[in-house]
């Protein structure tokens, strides 16, 4: 997901979103159904489509919080044959899905989303909810992109018949002969065509049909499972996939090859491709590492390498190894120009960097690497680890954004800019979100964040996760997040699987501590150094968000340090200093306003005159242009 | 006429051993006047508004983490301190009423920048320094024929440069080394434009072009007659002022924010010279149009100096 994203929409209420999903013994491919009007919400098809494109589907009844066992068990594969055609946008293939029911509860029918057709036209209701813009990109109406299903049946021939669920038909529906025992398997043989639209929302086709980022781009189950697929391409396009080439090119003898790829232990399957794509490699502790990008990005895909192996070496130490040490391959996809929509999004093994922050960014500005570690890292909290987005979304971008800033905390001294001089930390465009909406909660159903979604999944958990690794230590801090990812590798924690491991490696005081101030809490804090009536200064604390932190007061010419814990007033007599800071050292992010933190009984003259200098001087030059 | 010695005059020596281009910058060592006009130009504006926009921030220095900020050169205590909108209404009306003031006073040291050139520019054409009625005098005559030139000079480098880089970013999407040609192209024929004005200026007080466009002529018959010294010149100077600004910025960042006194005396001497740089070149291209063979016309009778100075030893 692209960092510093605004755009995302939700459902108002938990019961309009779930739904049908909630049926006893109904077999969702995926859970949330896309579009079906149960309720009258607008919220509702929107997250529910944001979480598919996210690439993480709530697992299914019976599977979540499972600890990682060494090799997961699969529950659904594929095996797919495609053949895209650059000149249609099209994509038409057979498709043999694997259904292993691990649930206890027999099913009984069968349930495919088709997320293509939410792509039909600006009138579905994922298009009126979400609007037809997405990060500045608009949707072509003349270009839309649709899925259909040709046949299916099972696999001893018995036809199955899909009747459309929702008006938009971006979910079927077929009764089965009879129900998936739990412990049994399904399979199911599909035909189906899907139109790409022109790239819209991380999905389609760009550069006159030179481009394409197929996404969502089948019917799918997103958990964990094998996959196997031949795809079958024009003679000359380089293609990048989840999982890894299986065997060399394959020409069909009319201009077009067919490659085969395997991804293993994986819950979805994306591919890019394009006849532009240049291919850079590395190899990286046996993961070898790819990027694609046009000619003309060479130098951002460049970085975009030295970003993604530094990362590697980052998020392998802090949460065990890349895939589990399943995945020997990693694919980034720059976008070229006109497929920004297509950046910025996770998978499998595979994520994608946008063309804006690619091409035209100067290395000051460190975007693309700041995108870059972000999408890498969920590739642990979201493909490895895989949280439930829509009922828990701070737990998968909470976490990236999270890795994101410890990881520019040790490559980049956690500064994002150095243009003109002046440096522009990560966490600092995060607080600039957070205070604009801090008394927002972390936790919550996506549908229910509505607006605050941005504050709650990305920006609240970064600096509360910053403020948790100030108080407790980075030494405690890896401790923590070490377990957490090794014990729910290849499986769905949820909060509370979070909170237990928090008290067993932080202790309890800690977790509740965590839990009750920012994940459920919306209590604000402003730590204030004021003039007092006598005119002497006073240290006071306006909300109820508890941080205990450090005051240092300069008396004749001394620094004294106190503490300053939560529930109590400051015990430090300041009627004698000549300045006080409230926590120097920045330990409480979401203090709301860090400017009053400090106050001089005085201004400092010589500093107010370096600056007068300062100003003169560029003055004079602004003066003495032209001249 | 004394000799130059040393290797950079020599790279300066020019013309058929008559006259030394040196010589004419060595006038703008031994003139101190048009210096001290020129530097007091932009130094006392920008010293009274530089005050007058500091005066009202005085309270945010008793917030550290705005003078952590500044001295550091963070954006993150900025925008802190930014967002914190109680304090900056605490300035008052000051300093945006000082902002407002920048672009009104940077128009006004233009103009009389522009009415200083004529006695600028007498001041090293001839032998001896002129006296100070009749820089005033000749910058008075020839004020509104600099005026056209500045006009005519900005409109065409603006074209050109808005032109240029239009079809660079334009070149940066479909071909970036395309882009990059024509923005390296279009800048140098910005910078020849700027030559070409100046050198015109020049001809007007040298020569007495009455009309700003015979000037202009002229001025590019010297261009054509004298590409190599005036491209030296050109990027020399250019040279020279993005290293003495760089020199500056980087003092800006090395020293600290509270040594404002060795802050004020480096960028001073910097300042001063960066005046010297400009008037430097505008001696020499008063050379160069002297260099030049024309018809000579009344020099400079019709400008009403020629009897007031005695040409002296110096030059």
């Amino acid at each position: 997901m692209v960092i510093l994203d605004a755009g995302k929409r939700s459902c108002r209420n938990a019961s309009q979103c779930r739904g049908l999903s909630e049926v006893p013994g109904t077999f969702w491919i995926g859970q949330l159904p896309l579009g079906a009007r149960v309720g009258p919400t607008l919220w509702r098809s929107a997250v529910v489509l944001f979480v598919v494109l996210c690439g993480l589907i709530p697992p299914a009844a019976g599977t979540v919080a499972e600890p990682s066992a060494a090799t997961p068990p699969d529950v659904a594969s594929y095996t797919i044959e495609a053949r895209y055609d650059p000149l249609d946008h099209t994509v038409v293939a057979t498709q043999t899905l694997t259904y292993t029911n691990r649930t206890d509860t027999a099913i009984p029918d069968l349930v495919l989303h088709l997320y293509l057709n939410a792509f039909r036209s600006e009138e579905t209701l994922w298009m009126q909810e979400a609007g037809p813009e997405h990060r500045g990109y608009g949707f072509d109406a003349d270009a839309p992109g649709w899925i259909r299903i040709d046949d299916s049946r099972l696999a001893d021939g018995t036809p199955l018949s899909f009747l459309a669920v929702d008006a938009d038909e971006t979910l079927v529906r077929a009764e089965l002969p009879a129900p998936v025992a739990p412990g049994s398997a399904l399979v199911v043989e599909l035909v189906f065509t899907a139109q790409l639209p022109r790239v819209f929302a991380r999905t389609g086709w760009a550069d006159d049909g030179d481009f394409v980022m197929a996404g969502q781009w089948f019917e799918f189950y997103a958990d964990f499972g094998g996959y196997t697929v031949s795809l079958t391409l024009p003679e000359g396009w380089v293609v990048g996939t989840t999982g890894t080439a299986a065997g060399g090119p394959q020409p069909q003898g009319d201009g077009a090859v067919t490659q085969r790829f395997a991804a293993a232990h994986v819950i979805d399957f994306a591919w890019a491709a394009s006849p532009h794509f240049r291919v850079r490699t590395k190899t990286v502790d046996g993961i070898r590492v790819e990027v694609l990008a046009y000619p003309e990005s060479r130098a951002a895909a460049r970085r975009a390498m030295q970003a993604t192996v530094s990362g590697l070496g980052l998020y392998g130490d802090w949460y065990g190894p890349y895939g589990g040490g399943l995945y020997p391959e990693l694919t980034v996809i720059l976008t070229p120009e006109d497929a920004g929509g297509a950046g910025g999004m996770e998978y499998p093994t595979l994520f994608t960097v946008g063309a804006i922050s690619s091409q035209f960014a100067p290395t000051c500005l460190r975007m693309l690497e700041a995108e870059t570690v972000h999408e890498l890292a969920h590739q642990w909290f979201q493909s490895v680890i895989a949280t439930n987005e829509a009922e828990a979304p701070w737990l998968d971008e909470g976490f990236a954004d999270y890795s994101t800033s410890r990881a520019f905390d040790a490559l980049y001294g956690g500064v994002l800019s150095t243009c003109g001089g002046w440096s522009l930390s990560y966490l600092s465009t995060r607080r600039l979100e957070y205070v604009m909406t801090p008394e927002t909660p972390m936790t919550g159903l996506a549908w229910d964040l509505g607006d605050g979604y941005v504050i709650a999944t990305y920006s609240k958990p970064v600096l509360a996760l910053t403020t948790l690794e100030r108080r407790v230590g980075d030494v405690a801090m890896r401790e923590f997040l070490g377990e957490y990812a090794g014990r729910y590798a290849f499986a769905h924690p949820a909060e509370a699987d979070l909170h237990a491991v928090m008290a067993d490696t932080l202790g309890v005081e800690i977790a509740t501590w965590f839990f009750e101030s920012f994940v459920e809490g919306k209590e604000t804090v402003d730590l204030q150094v004021v003039n007092a009536a006598s005119g002497a200064l006073a240290a006071i604390r306006e909300g109820s968000l508890c941080v205990p932190v450090k005051v240092q007061a300069v008396e004749d010419g001394d620094v004294v340090e106190s503490e300053w814990s939560c529930d109590a007033s400051l015990d430090a007599n300041l009627e004698e200093t000549s300045s006080v800071v409230i926590d120097p050292g920045q330990d409480s992010l979401l203090d709301l306003n860090l400017a009053n933190n400090g106050l001089r009984r005085t201004p400092d003259r010589a500093a107010w005159l370096g600056f007068a200098v300062r100003a003169v001087r560029v003055l004079q030059m602004l003066f003495g242009v032209g001249g | 006429m004394p000799a130059v010695h040393g290797s950079w005059a020599g790279v300066l020596r020019y013309g058929r051993g008559k006259m030394v281009l040196a010589t004419y910058v060595i006038r703008v060592l031994r003139r101190p006047g048009p210096w001290v006009l020129r530097y007091l130009l932009t130094a006392v504006p920008a010293a009274t508004l530089g005050l007058l926009i500091a005066s009202p921030l005085a309270p945010w220095f008793r917030l550290p983490l705005f003078t952590e900020a500044l001295d550091s050169r963070s954006l993150d205590g900025l925008l802190e301190v930014l967002m914190a909108r109680s304090d900056a209404k605490s300035s008052g009306p000051w300093l945006p009423i000082a902002l407002l003031l920048v672009p009104l006073v940077w128009a006004g040291i233009r103009l009389v920048g522009i009415w200083l050139e004529g006695g600028i520019l007498v001041t090293y054409a001839l032998p001896a320094a002129p006296s100070w009625r009749a820089f005033v005098r000749v910058s008075t005559r020839t004020f509104g024929r600099f005026l056209l030139l500045s006009f005519l000079g900005v409109g065409i480098v603006t074209v050109l440069i808005g032109g240029t880089v239009g079809l660079a970013l334009l070149g940066r999407t479909v071909r970036r080394p395309l882009g990059t040609a024509i923005a390296v192209v279009g800048l140098g024929v910005a910078f020849g434009v700027g030559a070409w004005v100046r050198l015109a200026r020049a001809s007007i007080v040298v020569r007495e072009d009455g009309n700003a466009l015979l000037a202009l002529q002229e001025a590019g018959r010297i261009l054509v007659r004298r590409p190599l010294p005036i491209l030296a010149l050109v990027v020399g100077a250019l040279a020279l002022r993005v290293l003495l600004t760089w020199l500056a910025g980087a003092l800006g960042e090395w020293v600290p924010l509270r040594a404002w006194l060795l802050t004020l005396g480096t960028q001073q001497l910097v300042q001063i010279a960066l005046v010297g740089v400009g008037l430097a070149r505008r001696a020499v291209e008063v050379g160069l149009v002297r260099l030049t063979p024309r018809a000579p016309k009344a020099f400079p009778e019709a400008l009403g100096v020629s009897h007031i100075n005695t040409p002296s030893s110096d030059a």
